[in-house]
């Protein structure tokens, strides 16, 4: 059977809608940017600092500097990163229920939506 | 069946343009630092269209190495998720094609869900940590724009195809007549 090149069937629109709304129920469910709440920085899925207090925070793993986590009030960047591309530093600031991610350092910066306060923990 | 050399001549041309492709979108701004708009996957998308699963996996495994060697990125954490992504897209292109419950434009968007959902998870592995899901609604909604760029393409390439004379082989059937047709032409310059 010889097939038409159609460009939109209604299947297509089908799982078009599927995607949009599951994306607009995440962005309902999920809050960015207001409240307070701590910073969470983890390599490899191991966490190395939990923090409220605001400061610049190195992450070192075995001597080696990967990158800085500066957090300033409610808002959250990386900075001096080792990675070739430095696609964390240019994710700019985030806020609570934000993320920063560093691929190639295996570096995670959550800030985590709470009410809770966090001095310092660091491992 | 189809010469074994066409189809090593038809995904070397493929993967070789998609791979000039991947290198020029790195030129093309995205919104977001992390990710790009996908469009060199509309060679993927031609061949899993036109040729099969098969050839579009090639072309994918082609484009993805090439693309990460020439951007400094082989074998690196980010590499094994976009290879992975790559090869599984290609494959649900193909076998999506195959259903004909989709026309051009839902191929190329189950190729992008499937893309960064595989992404995602390959990153999930690496990180050891589940936040990079927080990442995958916007590569969702921004892919579907690169699906649609990559669908219209497709269907101009068809369209062009169409009107040329040359048959966008959808089918074994159309891949058979492409095949008998290339003897015959070739057992008629013998004749000559």
């Amino acid at each position: 059977m010889k097939r038409t090149g159609n460009l939109f069937r209604i299947w297509d629109i089908a799982i078009l809608v599927v995607i949009f709304s599951t994306v607009a129920m995440f962005f309902c469910f999920h809050t960015y940017g207001e409240g307070s709440g701590y910073i969470e920085v983890s390599v490899n899925g191991e966490v190395v600092l939990k923090t409220s207090a605001d400061g610049v925070y190195p992450v070192v793993v075995n001597g080696k500097r990967l990158l800085s986590v500066v957090k300033d009030g409610e808002k959250v960047r990386v900075e001096d990163s080792t990675c070739p591309l430095k696609i964390c530093e240019k994710m700019g600031t985030v806020g609570p229920g934000g993320v920063i991610i560093c691929v190639p350092n295996k570096v995670v910066v959550k800030f985590v939506h709470t009410n809770e306060s966090v001095d310092v923990m660091t491992w | 069946m189809v010469n074994h050399s066409v189809r090593v001549m038809r995904t070397a041309l493929l993967g070789a343009i998609g791979t000039a492709v991947y290198l020029i979108e790195t030129l093309i701004p995205f919104p977001l630092p992390f990710g790009r708009w996908g469009l060199s996957n509309f060679t993927v998308l031609a061949a899993a269209i036109a040729f099969g699963t098969r050839e579009a996996v090639s072309v994918a495994l082609v484009k993805s190495l090439l693309g990460s060697i020439f951007t400094g990125t082989f074998l690196g954490p980010v590499f094994f998720m976009s290879f992975f992504g790559n090869l599984t897209a290609a494959f649900a292109q193909g076998v999506a094609w195959k259903l004909r419950i989709f026309g051009i434009f839902g191929v190329s968007l189950i190729g992008s869900v499937v893309n960064n959902m595989v992404q995602v998870t390959a990153g999930r592995l690496i990180l050891g940590s589940s936040a990079i899901f927080a990442l995958l609604p916007y590569m969702l909604v921004l892919g579907s724009f690169g699906a649609f760029a990559n669908a219209l393409i497709v269907k101009r390439v068809w369209s062009h195809a169409s009107s040329s004379g040359i048959i966008f082989s959808t089918s074994s059937k159309n891949v058979e007549n492409d095949s008998s047709r290339f003897q015959s032409s070739e057992s008629q310059d013998r004749g000559r």
